[in-house]
């Protein structure tokens, strides 16, 4: 072989190297970093925008179901926001009872959410047929009261006196 | 010596050199360029990430409270139909607890609790008692215990104490 043959390969080998480096240099340094750095903000993209759909559907199904709620049970929503109003129980409770007498007890931390209220009455009757309609138009009251037991009746002289508790429910957003 | 041609100019490098050069700088060229469009996507992310992630918080937040909204009207409900239950079966309870009561009977005190009831009252007869209240108080309780005690005017004084043994819930 010739030097100038044996050159020319040397020089060939050379650039071959050269032209390696220079490869490896770029794509090392600046390739891969970069196309790593492109997957994962495409993979969270890609997720987030997954996760987008999800959420929006999820919003739209519970934006319905609480409309429906909100239509359907109308009256119950209504009878938990409004406040109690005692003299508007007290003029429904004279319809049935005489000397009606209504006290708020102190609240416990475990009735958070309820007022207690301890109730008293006296009425005219042989049987207490008065009390039955009372409880039954509590429904027409625009609160969510619940009669607790112990439930006293005492006779005394043609009357009979009643006492209970009863529970007023508040439970707003 | 002396030569009759005109010397060419020497060329800094050969033709062979020069091509590779070239083909190393446009190599080089192309993967920078390469880098930086794949750079700038990457920045086309991002800020797109950043606006989604703030909109995904946003909605999340709302799916939030409209779960607490439903959870609320749900529970709402749920308190109310269990509050007219309660109220109706206070009511049924009470009246069918006097349309138990013989005319022979007369009751002075009525104690209504959720799993007892104490009854106080007079008898003309303590087997009027026995023959017309007590059965049904039996069938309806689990257990009834009654106490007698005469009066001035032969009639009979009783307390009646009836409990029903609450059931157990399986777990």
């Amino acid at each position: 072989m010739s030097e100038a043959s044996n050159k020319k390969t040397l020089r060939f080998i050379i650039f071959i190297l050269a032209f390696m480096v220079v490869v490896m240099f770029f794509v090392f340094l600046f390739v891969i970093p970069s196309i790593k750095t492109y997957k994962s903000k495409k993979a969270e993209y890609s997720f987030q925008k997954r996760q987008e759909i999800i959420l929006r559907e999820k919003r739209q199904e519970l934006e319905k179901k609480l409309s429906d709620l909100q239509n359907r049970y109308k009256k119950t929503i209504k009878a938990f926001a409004n406040d109690f109003n005692e003299d508007e129980f007290l003029t429904l409770a004279k319809r049935y009872f005489n000397n009606v007498n209504l006290k708020r007890m102190k609240k416990t931390k475990s009735e958070s959410g309820l007022d207690i209220y301890e109730f008293s009455a006296d009425f005219n009757a042989n049987t207490p047929v008065k009390f039955y309609d009372f409880v039954e138009n509590l429904k027409s009251v625009n609160n969510v009261i619940k009669i607790n037991f112990p439930v006293i009746l005492q006779a005394s002289g043609g009357k009979i006196d009643l006492k209970f508790n009863m529970s007023v429910y508040h439970l707003k957003e | 010596m002396r030569s009759f041609i005109k010397p060419r100019k020497k060329r800094l490098l050969d033709r062979m050199s020069a091509l590779w050069l070239s083909f190393i700088i446009l190599v080089s060229i192309g993967l920078i360029v390469f880098g930086v469009i794949i750079h700038y996507k990457s920045s086309f992310y991002i800020k797109m990430l950043d606006s989604l992630q703030h909109q995904n918080a946003t909605t999340s937040k709302e799916v939030t409270n409209l779960s607490k909204k439903v959870m609320l009207i749900n529970s709402q409900k749920k308190i109310y139909d269990e509050v007219e239950k309660t109220n109706d079966v206070l009511k049924v309870s009470m009246k069918n607890l006097f349309d138990l009561i013989p005319d022979q009977i007369t009751l002075t005190s009525v104690v209504m609790e959720r799993n007892s009831l104490l009854l106080k009252g007079y008898s003309i007869s303590k087997e009027a008692y026995t023959l017309l209240l007590q059965p049904p108080l039996k069938s309806i309780f689990t257990k009834s215990e009654v106490k007698f005690s005469k009066m001035k005017d032969a009639k009979v004084e009783f307390e009646s104490f009836n409990t029903i043994q609450p059931q157990k819930v399986e777990k």
